[in-house]
């Protein structure tokens, strides 16, 4: 059916690659494709790190492919989408201007006249309910507000696309709600050229009550892990059945997608030997205590209003606790295994025991302990160690899995760490005090 | 609405008439500052010591700092910018700035005098730009890296924003560079004038080997009134500066920093009403001016902010400004590779003897950076982490502290002289007193807003542990300033090496009172004109200064930064 009309911006076979300031090349997009239609609001779904941001860049034209071809309205991108305009997160309003002059900033290089650009302002204000703000310094406003003229600022340009990145994350829950139906009242509007939005967002409550169609990213290669319509009618009751319904199964395939339970390609399989997912080991600790406080087990789905992060996140620390032994995840349950078990009722010395002997099961925690024996004084430059990573394990950032690494050693009394000095140490011996 | 109304039966206003007096008068001025600049070079008038002569000299020493603050200003945003969107441009440029700073102002004074009295041999115009570049040489430096250091530290989403609407390089920097920076930019150009004013006497009158220029100006006037002794003409002098400046500070400098807060990011809540508000609204008033001005930018602007063409992206520059950029950097680094070449031969040639005592005086002004650094210390950081805890009190003596540390204290260094004479001190130890009144106020004003910023909290926790006062600072507010301390401490150790060169030799009743050291050797080969001896000693001072700086303060500044840091 979608084929029939041409869409509005097309991505084909994105490949993007970030390099590091070491000069090794990390790849964040890898065989993405993604087209927006005309009409449709479309959620991007995924975890911190997996491109998101990118791709509304690469869309925008902010940012130009490593390879592959971004087309708008058929045609390749060259320069500007003039279809797109973007909201960020916290608005990025200009602090020196007022409303009225930050909904007018994006007009004058367009080159319009003064009549035209006053028209377009006040337009902009009435479509977002802002008359009586115009004067108005963004300090004086609250987050609700200040996002609101974001969006003036955005729809000033009469886009075709809205594309916005987390654009309610920083807001509070009733403000984020209000400003949800606004976005749809106003894509819903007859008089604006609006045909399509774009939502980045990680709240997948969200996403189904606001897309029509959620596509989850998660990593390289093929970015697009699941592309999944939602045919509920606008206004949509998010405690109905079938919203409910919907929002598990968004829910599976994010799971999937992070957890990697039944696909994982060779490459992650391997990099998973390698690299800790990026959680403190006072947030593993805290899950298994919250999973014992719930008689062991529970289901995914309820983790992230427990612990207050949002899902993707959840889901990192529950990897985490998997990758030591802690848990297992079956059938999107969190299971508590015996050695979680004993982490969650041992005292802190029992606990760095238990630690200290899973984190000896891992391959890189054995060749760093193996590297730190073979060193004079057991101890290796911080610089040097991270060097060592990225030498092994070219496409991952090494410096944040080095971070993890020696954040969860330290607890366990494998690895002392002194940041005045920037050295790692083997702590074979309790240090004397 | 109200006022709008009241403004348009007013008619002509009382603001509106003094913003055109304003006019007039800056016309007049550059009428005569023209005839100055015209006047034949070889008939130089002598300095004149009544007090009637004061007006004239000290307005044509205005016009000097004015003009090399306007070629410093445009100076430092046409190299920050470039520095700061250039990968190439930052690596030369960056560094060079770092000696630049390091390099005495005397240095420069030589070579500059040579070149322009060439280019103008007949006029007094030479000499003016010779005076006006040397004052820039003090003066351009911490401009430019303020003004890099604000367009690296944009945040990114601002970048996009910009960008995503199609504004070119013009409109960029434009709205968002200059605006960002603007609270940089202001207080860099106080302590640029504050330099300016600093080293007004070294600039105004010099000796070049057998020739001493005096240009007219309140920098010879106090030079002629400290060397004649004349206390009467010493006492005009300090007070007209003294006036000058209040009468910035109230005039310029703080309705200037008021009206660049507003470009701040956080700007504090609550009222920003408070007395100089009084002189921003009083202009304000002026709407004529303003209006028209608004209008011509909501007219105009645009053609400024089209930039982009079809198919390329908003960011690049085009293909002719990049060739003018790269050629500019070549040029500079083939002016450099001259320059250091040139040097080394020049340099080549003096005899081992010369250079034992280059070396000898650049350990003698080491110890004093160091004495001072040290002693600086011992005084301000008590005397700031005080005044930091007593808030009441800062309120109220700030303005008068501003003033002393505004003061150009070479000025009256051939005073204190006199009472060195007196207390039969040799200069040798003296002048460590006269390098500090140009060093220790950064210290001061660095370890007060340091003491002020620490957390309740931390005080109130060492309180509970019953300790007390003397305990409290050693142990809560000593480290918990540590990185202001240290701020500061680099700024002053500038301050003196800066300083050096007038604290080591000084004319008091035609007598040269001069002590070991770098800079009395700097001053004598410039005055002497023996530019292999002095660019000798330059390079001498500008390694010690990289050396020490590389090597000790990055260290103490890394440890500060990451160690000492409250809001880690």
């Amino acid at each position: 059916m979608q084929t029939k009309i041409p869409p509005l911006v097309e991505m084909k076979e994105i490949k993007l690659d970030f390099r590091l300031s070491s000069g090794t090349a990390i790849s964040v997009l890898d065989g993405l494709n993604l087209n927006i239609y005309p009409g449709e609001i479309v959620a991007l779904l995924g975890a911190s790190g997996t491109g998101k941001s990118s791709t509304l860049k690469l869309m925008s034209g902010l940012i130009r492919p490593s390879a592959g071809d971004v087309l708008s309205n058929g045609l390749p991108l060259a320069g500007l989408n003039r279809d797109i305009a973007i909201v960020f997160q916290d608005a990025a309003l200009f602090p020196w201007l007022t409303v009225a002059e930050n909904i007018e900033f994006g007009l004058y290089p367009q080159g319009f006249s003064l009549r035209t650009r006053r028209q377009r302002v006040s337009q902009a204000i009435d479509l977002v309910g802002l008359e009586g703000f115009e004067e108005a310094y963004p300090r004086e406003l609250s987050g609700g507000m200040r996002q609101r003229v974001g969006i003036a600022r955005a729809m000033a340009m009469n886009p075709r696309i809205l594309c916005m990145d987390e654009p309610f994350s920083a807001l509070d829950v009733l403000t984020a709600d209000t400003l949800r139906g606004e976005v749809l009242d106003i894509w819903q509007k007859k008089s604006t050229h609006l045909k399509s939005i774009l939502l980045i967002t990680h709240d997948i409550v969200e996403a189904v009550s606001m897309a029509n169609r959620i596509v989850v990213v998660g990593k390289p290669p093929h970015n697009v892990k699941a592309d999944i319509q939602n045919p509920l009618i606008i206004p949509r009751d998010e405690n109905s059945w079938q919203f409910t319904q919907l929002v598990r199964k968004v829910h599976s395939v994010l799971t999937e997608s992070i957890l990697g339970d039944d696909v994982t390609s060779a490459a992650e399989e391997q990099a998973s030997l390698w690299v800790l997912p990026p959680v403190p080991i006072a947030d593993v600790i805290g899950l298994t205590e919250l999973l014992s406080d719930h008689k062991g087990q529970l289901d995914v789905f309820e983790l992230p209003r427990l612990i207050e992060k949002d899902f993707s996140e959840a889901l990192t620390t529950v990897k985490a606790a998997e990758l030591i032994g802690f848990l297992d995840t079956p059938y999107q349950k969190v299971i508590l295994t015996r050695l979680g078990q004993q982490i969650a009722q041992g005292d802190v010395n029992a606990r760095k025991e238990t630690i200290k002997t899973q984190l000896q099961t891992l391959k890189i925690v054995k060749l760093l302990v193996e590297r730190l024996q073979n060193q004079e004084e057991l101890a290796l430059p911080y610089s040097q160690v991270v060097e060592w990573l990225q030498e092994k394990q070219p496409a991952i950032n090494a410096k944040t899995a080095i971070d993890t690494l020696i954040d969860w050693g330290r607890y366990g009394g494998l690895f002392r760490y002194s940041s005045d000095e920037e050295m790692l140490y083997l702590d074979e011996v309790s240090p004397t005090i | 609405m109200f006022k709008r109304i009241q403004m348009r039966k007013a008619g002509i206003t009382l603001p509106d008439l003094l913003a055109f007096g304003f006019l007039l008068g800056a016309f007049v001025a550059v009428v005569v500052v023209g005839r100055n600049w015209a006047a034949p070079a070889s008939a130089l008038p002598p300095i004149d010591l009544s007090l009637s002569s004061l007006p004239y000299a000290f307005f044509l020493s205005l016009s000097r700092i004015v003009l090399a603050y306007v070629v410093c200003l445009v100076s430092s945003l046409a190299v920050g910018y470039w520095a700061a969107h250039s990968k190439l441009a930052e690596m030369i440029i960056v560094p060079l700035i770092d000696i630049g700073q390091s390099v005495p102002v005397l240095a420069f004074l030589p070579g500059l005098a040579v070149t322009f009295m060439a280019l103008f041999p007949e006029s007094r115009t030479g000499l003016e730009i010779t005076a006006i570049l040397t004052l820039y040489t003090g003066m351009a430096w911490n401009l430019m890296l303020a003004f890099y250091g604000s367009i690296k530290t944009i945040p990114r989403e601002y970048v996009d924003t910009i960008r995503a609407y199609g504004y070119g390089p013009l409109g960029i920097l434009l709205r968002l560079e200059l605006p960002y920076s603007m609270n940089a930019i202001v207080w860099n150009s106080m302590m640029s004038v504050a330099g300016g004013w600093f080293f007004l006497t070294v600039c105004e009158s010099f000796v070049l080997g057998d020739k001493a220029v005096s240009l007219v100006g309140l920098g010879s006037f106090m030079k002629l009134a400290t060397d004649r002794g004349d206390y009467l003409a010493v006492a005009a002098g300090v007070t007209l500066m003294v006036v000058v400046l209040v009468v910035t500070d109230y005039f310029v400098w703080n309705p200037l920093l008021r009206w660049a807060e507003r470009f701040q990011r956080m700007i504090p809540e609550g009222g920003t009403a408070g007395e100089d508000e009084a002189v921003i609204n009083f202009f304000a008033k002026s709407k004529r001016i303003t209006n028209f001005l608004r209008k011509l930018r909501r007219r105009y602007a645009v053609k400024f902010y089209v930039t982009q063409r079809r198919g390329r992206r908003s960011h690049d520059y085009s293909p002719q400004v990049r060739a003018l950029g790269y050629t500019c950097l070549a040029l500079a680094f083939l002016l450099a590779v001259w320059g250091t070449v040139t040097a080394v031969r020049m340099i080549g040639d003096i005899p081992r003897s010369e250079w034992t005592g280059i070396m000898i005086g650049g350990a003698w002004t080491l110890l004093r950076v160091v004495a001072v650094v040290v002693l600086s210390g011992i005084m301000m950081v008590p005397l700031g982490l005080w005044l930091g805890t007593h808030p009441k009190l800062v309120k109220r003596l700030q303005p008068v502290i501003q003033v002393i540390a505004a003061f150009p204290a070479p000025m009256i260094f051939p005073l204190f002289v006199v009472i060195f004479v007196k207390l039969s001190i040799p200069l040798n130890i003296g002048s460590v007193f006269l390098m500090m009144l140009g060093a220790q106020w950064y210290l001061l004003f660095n370890v007060i807003s340091g003491a002020a910023s620490i957390p309740a909290n931390l005080v109130e926790v060492a309180r509970t542990t019953g300790m007390k006062g003397f305990e409290i600072m050693r142990r809560v507010y000593l480290p918990g300033t540590f990185s202001y301390i240290v701020t500061g401490l680099i700024t002053a150790a500038g301050g003196a090496w800066n300083t050096c060169i007038v604290a080591e030799y000084v004319v008091f009743r035609k007598e040269v009172y001069e002590a070991r050291g770098l800079g009395a050797y700097i001053t004598r080969a410039s005055e002497g004109a023996r530019n292999a001896e002095l660019m000798a000693a330059v390079t001498i001072m500008i390694l010690l200064i990289v050396v020490v700086n590389r090597s000790f303060w990055a260290k103490l500044y890394h440890l500060a930064e990451s160690k000492y840091r409250l809001d880690g």
